[in-house]
Formats: structure tokens, sequence, C-alpha cells
């Protein structure tokens, strides 16, 4: 189909219709989703020539992406329950605001600094998932939590999950990574502060801002800079991880500071809720601090060891599965080529890795008697419900984004917002076209898929540098993918929002287009340079 | 009229309530059907099966419908 106002503003709708049941008639993501999926379908076949068997096969491809991420939100929530049975949660929770009573400083090192290391360890829903929990238990409101781990990580996605995103760029383009690692590492490690200053700002106020801004600023050069050298010097996979765990540590310094060491005066409703917190009988059982942190070390040891010991790596990515398929296209000549479906590595995938930490913490913790009878059960019982929802709604959001874009709608909107925006202020849509990307299909990684191709040879036609223009996109998908609902869905579900993920979306939505704001202005200044 | 209404509310809330008992079981079976049809439309696509993929679409579907009708 021709790129004109109409097909545009067709293309667009199956994303209107999820925005506008989300967020105007407050419809959860699954419901929203499903109908939207409808809708995608009646779009493609009717105004894009889209046949049953380009949807057929489209739907088939979505259940092998949706399955890669479901296999990772199972998990992780099985991991956070097995620590949550055991009360370790609560320790951890009742632990970090010894280490600081200022709530902004508790908000940083959570929501940002450890949600990033966890984006580089985990990938998608696992930071919100795991770090939503812990602000809650820290006395944030489960809305807030949500932004804050949501918005935090936005960052680190690119070079997060082994830097799978990038991988993907340097794929798609073609290009090598040397040219295009140096200009992703600058705009995400620069979009880092404008990511922490809106975690200070929703656990407090601008004056949290103002007063963190030293710790704001220190923290964003040191995971940055390390970022930058890291994958500067070919280790890219470990750009997100390393960056965020010298975060970590600087930040654990910090802490020791007086003016980021104290509770403050506005701080008085936490410090009650934590004073609550550590007063509260938690088990009958004490349960340590290190055992507490177990099932996280585990997390670690095993994503590290298993991703970077060769041999077993090359051992468990034996056991892959996936499906192939035709080329297909459209009436109107738009052609998917053909291509194995998403690549499910069984016994080494985040997910994997998440199921063996959860057999192990589970089995940590059970020997150490911090389970009551039925413990099992009870877990299992809360990670079917906490996740059923959620995954509905993933698999039909995913189902709609390959329908859109095995039916070209995707490409009609992002050739319409590059021709009207044209060569003078392209750089400032680059981002926001990465960002859209993410939005819809829920990954940075697919929005490279999507449009990685089509910015590279906008950028060639319109003579800009080409290395810039897909920096900004990928920056732009990093930091969209936050946006996006399905990773809204799994936050709200772990802090127990189930149906209420419209009142989260909103508040992310606004927030989330700052940094890409952000990187948009820096794209257009680096490009005057 | 005014029974009548009531009555109608009275359907209406008692439908929401069997919603909100049954969500969780009616949701669970819709997930299953929605990740496993594919398979089944796959295997019918690829081996020129057509009505055998027609169908398993179709319980796709119906499961999305279900999705959104249960809420």
């Amino acid at each position: 189909m021709q790129l004109s106002l109409l097909s545009w503003i067709l293309a667009l709708l199956p994303v209107i219709v999820v925005l506008v049941l989300m967020l105007l008639l407050r419809w959860g993501g699954s419901k929203a989703g499903a109908a939207s999926w409808f809708v995608a379908i009646a779009v493609a076949m009717l105004f894009f020539g889209a046949g049953p068997r380009l949807i057929a096969y489209a739907q088939v491809k979505a259940i092998l992406l949706s399955l890669d991420v479901l296999y990772i939100i199972w998990t992780a929530l099985l991991l956070f329950h097995i620590a949550d049975e055991a009360g370790a949660v609560a320790v951890i929770g009742r632990t970090l605001p010894r280490l600081t009573g200022d709530r902004t400083m508790q908000a940083l090192l959570l929501g940002w600094v450890f949600a990033s290391f966890l984006q580089g360890m985990g990938g998608f829903g696992v930071p919100v998932a795991v770090a939503a929990p812990l602000l809650v238990s820290l006395g944030f409101t489960p809305v807030n939590a949500v932004i804050m781990a949501c918005i935090g990580h936005g960052w680190a996605v690119n070079f997060g999950s082994m830097a799978t995103s990038f991988q993907t760029l340097l794929a798609v383009t073609g290009l090598p990574g040397e040219l295009l690692a140096p200009e992703s590492a600058i705009l995400l490690g620069l979009s880092a502060l404008p990511c922490g200053m809106i975690v200070a700002y929703v656990a407090g106020s601008w004056k949290s801002v103002a007063r963190t801004l030293p710790a704001l600023l220190v923290l964003s050069v040191v995971m940055g800079v390390v970022q930058y050298l890291l994958v500067t010097n070919g280790i890219w996979t470990l750009g997100a991880t390393g960056g965020a765990m010298a975060g970590m540590l600087v930040g654990v310094a910090l802490t020791r500071i007086p003016i980021y060491n104290r509770a403050r005066k506005e701080d008085t409703d936490l410090v009650a809720v934590q004073t609550a917190l550590e007063q509260a009988p938690l088990t009958t059982r004490r349960v340590s601090l290190r055992l507490a942190f177990s099932a996280y070390i585990v997390l670690v040891v095993l994503a590290f060891g298993l991703n970077l010991i060769g041999p077993v790596e090359r051992f468990l990515d034996q056991f892959r599965y996936t499906l192939y398929f035709p080329e297909i296209s459209t009436a109107f000549g738009w052609i998917t080529p053909a291509e194995p479906g998403r690549y499910i590595s069984l016994f080494n995938h985040p997910g994997a890795i998440l199921l063996y930490s959860s057999i192990i913490a589970y089995l940590i913790y059970h020997r150490a008697g911090y389970y009551e009878p039925g413990a099992l059960p009870r877990i299992l019982k809360r990670v079917a419900q906490g996740a059923v929802n959620s995954s509905l709604g993933i698999v039909a959001m995913v189902g709609l984004s390959v329908i859109m874009s095995h039916s070209g709608m995707t490409n009609i909107l992002a050739l319409g917002l590059s021709q009207v925006f044209g060569a003078a202020l392209y750089p400032l849509v680059t981002p926001f076209i990465g960002a859209l990307g993410a939005f819809i299909t829920g990954s940075n990684n697919n929005s490279n898929v999507l449009f990685a191709a089509l910015q590279q040879r906008t950028a060639e036609l319109l003579g800009l540098s080409v290395s810039l223009i897909l920096a900004s996109q990928t920056a732009g998908g990093s930091l969209g993918s936050i946006m996006a609902p399905a990773k809204v869905i799994v936050g709200a579900s772990t802090v127990g929002l189930g149906d209420r993920e419209s009142a989260v979306m909103g508040k992310i939505l606004v927030y989330g287009l700052i940094p890409v704001l952000f990187v948009a202005v820096v794209t257009l200044i680096m490009l005057w340079l | 009229m005014a029974e009548k209404i009531s009555s109608t509310e009275m359907k209406k809330v008692r439908v929401k309530a069997w919603r909100k008992r049954h969500r969780f079981p009616i949701q669970s079976a819709a997930l299953i059907v929605a990740l496993l049809a594919p398979f089944g439309l796959y295997w019918g696509l690829e081996t020129g099966q057509n009505i055998t993929a027609a169908i398993f679409f179709s319980l796709l579907a119906l499961a999305l419908a279900i999705t959104t009708w249960i809420g």
C-alpha cells in the first residue's frame, strides 16, 4: 500500500485502539490487547491486502516470540515468589533502608541502579518484576514502584540481556560493532541521567532531584563510562551489566556520605512504614540476610557462568527450538522473506537461568527451614495467578505487532514519520521511530528488526551519519521498550495492580518520553558537531 | 418497569460475579489454547490441510474473544 494520510491513520489504528482502551476506558492489558488483535487483523485484511495465510503464519511467529518472553516472565515470578515465601524479600526490604535512611537514595539504588543491573542479567520484564515489589516493600506506592522500575532501567536495555538488541542491530544492518558501539554507548550513557532524575522525582519531588543531583551525576558518569569502555573494547555483551555493577558499588559508597545517609523530614510516612515493617514479626523463624540474598546471588553467578564459559554455553545451546516460515506477501506487494522464527534455546535461555536459580534457591531456603508446610503449592499458585492474565496480554500484543509488521502497516507508520520531518528534522524523529517500534512490539530487539534497515537507508538518502542515526534508533528502542504495554503489565502484575495497568500506563508514557526527547536533542547536537 | 430494570440489573450483577469467580480458570484455559493452537495451525499450513488450519485459527480467535469478554 502506498503512503497516504489515510493509510498512515489506518496503520496506526490498532495502536490507537490499545491506547484508548487502556488509557481512557481503563481496560486491562489482556482485554485491550485481545480486542486490538481483532482490529489489527481486520485492518490488515481489509486495507493492507493481507490474506488468511499471511495472518496465520504471522500468528505462529508471534507465538514463538511470546514464548520467548513468557519463559522469562513465568520463571522470574517463580524466583520472586520462592524468595518471597521464604521471607527473603521482606528481609531485603528491611535491610536496604539500613544502608541509608534517605528515601530518594533508596529509590535510586533499587529502581535505577539495581534494576539496570537486572536488565543486564535478565532482560525482558525481569527488572520490573523483581525491583518493583522490592520498592513496594520499602513503602513506595505500587504505581510509583512500577514507574521507577520501568523508567530506571531504560538506558540499560540495548546493552542489557547480553546485548541481544545490539547484536540484532549489527545483524540487520551488516555494519561492524566497532562502528556502531561508540555512539550507541554515548547516547545511552547520557540518557542514564534523565532516567535517574525521573526516578528521584517520582520517589520525592523536584527538591529530591536537586539534593541528589551530585549523586545522580556521579552514578551516571560511572555507569556510562564503564559501559562505554566495555562496549568500545568489544565486550558489548556485558556493557549494561558492568556499568550497573560499578554503579552499585559507587552507590553503596555514596550512602556513607551524611547528606545521603539520613531520613529526611519529608520521608516521615515512609519511615513509619519501615518502622512498622521492622517491628512486625515477619515469620516465626529468623531469616539471615546472606541467605535472603542467595536467590539473587545464585542468579548472578549462573548468568555470568553460563554465558561466559564457552564450552558450557555451546553445550546448552545445542537444544534450540524454532519453526521455519516461507516467504509471504500482501496483495500490495509487501514481502516478508522466508526465515526461521525466533530461536528458543531451551537450556541457555534467560528463562532457563532463572529456572535453575529458582530451583537452587528453593533448595537453599528449604534446607534452611524457611518454608512452612504447603509452601510449594502456594508458590506455584501465586505464580500462576500473577502470570496468566499478563501472559494473555502478551500473546495478544505480540500477535498484533507481528501482524502489523507482516502486513506492511509498521513500515507505513515509519515512512510517514520520516517523510513528514525531512532531512533537517529527521535526527529528532529517529529515536521516536525506535521508541515507537519498541512500544508496539515490547522489545528493543524487535524495534531494531523492524526499523534499523529503514533508518539506515533513510540516513544514506538524506546524507546523515549512518552510525549516529542507527545509534539513535537503538537508543530510542531501548528507552521506548520501557513504555511497552506488555512490560507495564508485567510490572503491574507483580505488585498486585492486576487490572489497573492503565493507572500506570498513562504516567509511564509521560515520563518515558522525556529520555527519548533527550536522546533526540543529543543526536541533533552530535550531528552539528 | 421498575421491577424489570431491577431484574436486568440483578442479571448483570450475577453475570459479573460469575465472571469474577470463574475468571482465573477460564483465562488459564484460554491461555493454554492460545499457546497451543498456533502449533496446530502451523502443522495444518505446512501439510496443506487448510480446514485443519482454519479450525486451529478459530480456536485461537475464540480464546482471544473469551479473553476480551472475561476481562
